[in-house]
């Protein structure tokens, strides 16, 4: 919140607005956290969406700033990590979770992600070799990223080799439990160009939950069944994008991303991935900041990693990486994995803000 | 720690583990548009009705997709790596993840079956079937016993040591015999004062409770499945005419004594010992079996107050369950009908043989199941109490 208001140079006061992401807040809400703050809010929202965190408190934010019940809303994620954070979260994360997976010793997302993701490879003919590249790409981008918990570059022979996790997901497909926070700031257009302030613009937004419930196993989700209205609300098509940021908790996950998005028409994930580079000076910039498989994934604040480098490529503050003359910058998100599929689904399409 | 699969479960899902407890593995049914949900619900997510009925399901399915961990967040399964669980997607609908027997492949089909893991809740498991499909109704009987990932949820006998509380007369020496046959370690038969069956005569006197103190001190830290026989069984009537259909209050006293508080002395004092043995996940869950007559669900038996008594003894076994929940002991009730031996029986309906409730017993333990019934009367009873335990008091079901 700080960071926030020291970069906008805006008075705290002037928040008027507060939108909360964070599984560790217990027994606090959103509310509580006014209070803590000291912060006097006309607008208030606590969202338990995870991974589509970050996309979701944008949209919202968004139209009640639209709406003129907020001026300002600060959007923040933010989860601590204590040595067994993870293991108590997992084991309330949900109904369905506790009825049929935890007592399968499958607490967690690992086993329910890999049993996702061993059918999305053998329906897509996805090798792990795929899996591979996308995650190297991410671990190379992370060498420039000053504040990646893990910034040394990795071979594919290392990807390989990794301990099995849960099989086929291998250790450097999983993402690292951390602590941290992400936030960014949601105004009118018009009030950041009267304080010079660098800014994005929305050109469309997604959000979608238990998406094709009918599905046996989860090989797609929510941007496949809205991909077509969010690119013909923004006016604009796949090809102009200049970056993808997904959610990155599993590379099955980015690739459904890319795919369910449209940006690879056929449908051909694997030719797709083995025709693209994806490094920030790639032919497909994707996850330009190394992504939580890099940074680490700091609760719910994984949710809005992907959103706020975008914001950052586009205002050109990203610290490195920077994407040559990026005008457009998609982001996605996936999150709250139950017992067999991950319902949260979203995405935001933001372009560069231009006083 | 507590060394345990996870037992929290949603209020719904207790249904699941009530009747994998007994070997079925029931859904909820939406009673509306008849479709089929999993996890439990409150309301059908199809039509949003809030008429969901358990019913039984036949179980059958493919098996999806599959993964084995090599690594979990519960301790209990940490001990087991790897562990190889799937997505199973059921023929009546909803998709599952199960455990999984060794021989499931993925893409091919399954049976899932439901029973109560060491937690004392419900899980599921996939067991291969038959290619054809004449004969993929049913797994082998062995199935469970003999898969390192499912013989948990049994309490197979083999290599283990049984303590059979009353092992005297005909019931004890066909017991001892099936256990043998399915390569029990050792027999301490209660009562006996001489070698038989291939059991060693324990000394213990139920009603004493030094003699009680005394064998669990000798033999009870061995001790891994309890066989205790709720036996005293007398006909009569409470308001009867005259003696001896009226048996008198001390009558009464004596079978409470017998039927109740022996099994309260033996519970307390070889619970404690069962209780705090180690688990392990690829071994067998231990367990204490209680016979009990299935008078003890009817309240029209013509066994008067010694019904009432196994009734008793039926909510000490239930309190037992309760308290041994998630310590790796299963306590199994053995509902059995009128035995042959049985004082005051009637010809009608056939009497239970003494091989018949040994071999309840067995595939109870083999099975992992808790409820077990032998006999048809015992089968008969079991099934009306289910349907309605208070329609069943309306009943004549005197033997």
């Amino acid at each position: 919140m700080a960071e926030l208001a020291k970069d906008s140079d805006l008075d705290s006061k002037e928040i008027d607005g507060l939108c909360v992401s964070s599984f560790t807040l217990s027994p606090d809400s959103g509310v509580g956290l006014t209070q803590h703050f000291g912060m006097t809010t006309r607008w208030l929202d606590d969202l338990p969406v995870g991974g589509a965190s970050g996309v979701i408190a944008l949209r919202r934010a968004a139209r009640a700033v639209q709406s003129g019940d907020a001026s300002v809303i600060a959007c923040v994620a933010g989860d601590t990590s204590q040595p067994d954070t993870f293991r108590k979260l997992m084991s309330r994360f949900s109904r369905s979770a506790q009825d049929a997976s935890l007592p399968y010793g499958a607490g967690g997302p690992n086993v329910s992600f890999a049993l996702i993701t061993r059918e999305y490879m053998r329906r897509f003919g996805v090798e792990r070799e795929d899996f591979g590249k996308l995650r190297l790409a991410q671990r190379e981008n992370a060498t420039h990223v000053p504040y990646a918990l893990v910034d040394k570059p990795s071979t594919l022979e290392q990807y390989l080799q990794a301990r099995m996790v849960a099989d086929p997901v291998a250790l450097f497909d999983c993402v690292m439990p951390c602590a941290g926070a992400e936030g960014f700031l949601v105004m009118k257009e018009q009030m950041a160009i009267d304080r010079e302030l660098p800014f994005v613009r929305i050109l469309s937004t997604l959000e979608r939950h238990n998406a094709f419930p009918d599905d046996p196993i989860q090989y797609r989700s929510g941007w496949a069944q809205d991909a077509d209205e969010f690119w013909e609300l923004a006016g604009t098509t796949p090809d102009q994008v200049d970056m993808l940021q997904t959610y990155d908790d599993y590379p099955a996950i980015s690739a459904m991303q890319i795919q369910n998005l449209g940006f690879c028409p056929d449908g051909d994930i694997a030719g797709f991935i083995r025709k693209h580079t994806f490094t920030f000076d790639g032919s497909f910039p994707h996850n330009t900041s190394g992504g939580q498989l890099s940074i680490g994934q700091a609760g719910a604040a994984g949710g809005f990693l992907g959103l706020v480098e975008a914001v950052r490529q586009l205002t050109g503050k990203a610290a490195t990486n920077a994407v040559p003359e990026a005008q457009i910058a998609a982001v996605t998100g996936f999150g709250m994995i139950i017992f067999d599929r991950g319902l949260c689904s979203a995405a935001a399409l933001l372009s560069k803000g231009q006083a | 720690m507590i060394n345990s699969p996870s037992s929290t479960r949603s209020r719904a899902a207790c249904v699941l583990s009530a009747s994998a407890a007994q070997g079925r593995f029931q859904l909820q049914m939406c009673d509306r548009c008849k479709n089929f949900c999993y996890p439990a619900r409150e309301i059908c997510p199809d039509c949003w009705s809030a008429e969901l009925r358990w019913v039984d399901v036949p179980g059958l399915g493919t098996l999806l997709s599959d993964s084995t961990m090599y690594g979990s967040i519960n301790d209990y399964f940490a001990t087991g790596l790897p562990w190889r669980v799937g997505t199973v997607q059921l023929d009546t609908g909803p998709t599952v993840l199960a455990h999984l027997h060794k021989e499931t492949r993925v893409h091919e089909r399954v049976q899932v079956i439901a029973r109560t893991d060491i937690s004392g809740q419900g899980v599921l498991a996939a067991l291969p079937v038959n290619a054809s499909p004449r004969n993929e109704s049913s797994a082998t009987p062995d199935a469970l016993i003999q898969d390192r990932q499912l013989r948990s949820l049994t309490c197979d006998p083999k290599g283990r040591t049984v303590l059979i509380s009353d092992a005297r007369g005909e019931l004890g020496s066909a017991i001892a015999d099936a256990l043998v046959k399915a390569g029990v370690k050792r027999i301490h038969g209660g009562g006996l004062l001489n070698r038989a069956n291939g059991m060693q005569p324990a000394p213990l006197d139920l009603m004493d409770d030094g003699s009680v103190h005394a064998l669990a001190t000798k033999i009870g830290h061995n001790v891994d499945i309890v066989i205790h026989r709720v036996s005293l069984l007398q006909p009569g009537d409470i308001i009867g005419d005259s003696p001896p259909n009226r048996p008198d209050i001390s009558a009464a006293q004596e079978e409470l004594a017998a039927n109740l508080l022996t099994f309260l002395r033996l519970a307390k004092t070889f619970g404690p010992l069962l209780r705090d043995r180690p688990n392990h996940v690829s071994a067998p869950a231990r367990a204490w079996i209680n016979l009990i007559s299935a008078h003890a669900l009817a309240a029209n038996s013509g066994f008067g107050t010694s019904a009432v008594s196994h009734s008793a003894a039926w909510a000490l076994s239930r309190a037992l369950r309760a308290e041994f929940a998630g310590t790796g002991v299963k306590v199994i009730d053995v509902l059995y009908g009128p035995l042959d031996e049985d004082v005051g029986r009637k010809p009608d309906p056939p009497g239970v043989t003494p091989g018949r409730v040994a071999s309840t017993i067995l595939h109870a333990l083999q099975q992992g199941l808790e409820l077990a019934t032998a006999g048809v009367y015992a089968e008969e009873t079991l099934s009306r109490y289910r349907e309605d335990p208070l329609a069943i008091e309306r009943e004549d079901i005197r033997t």
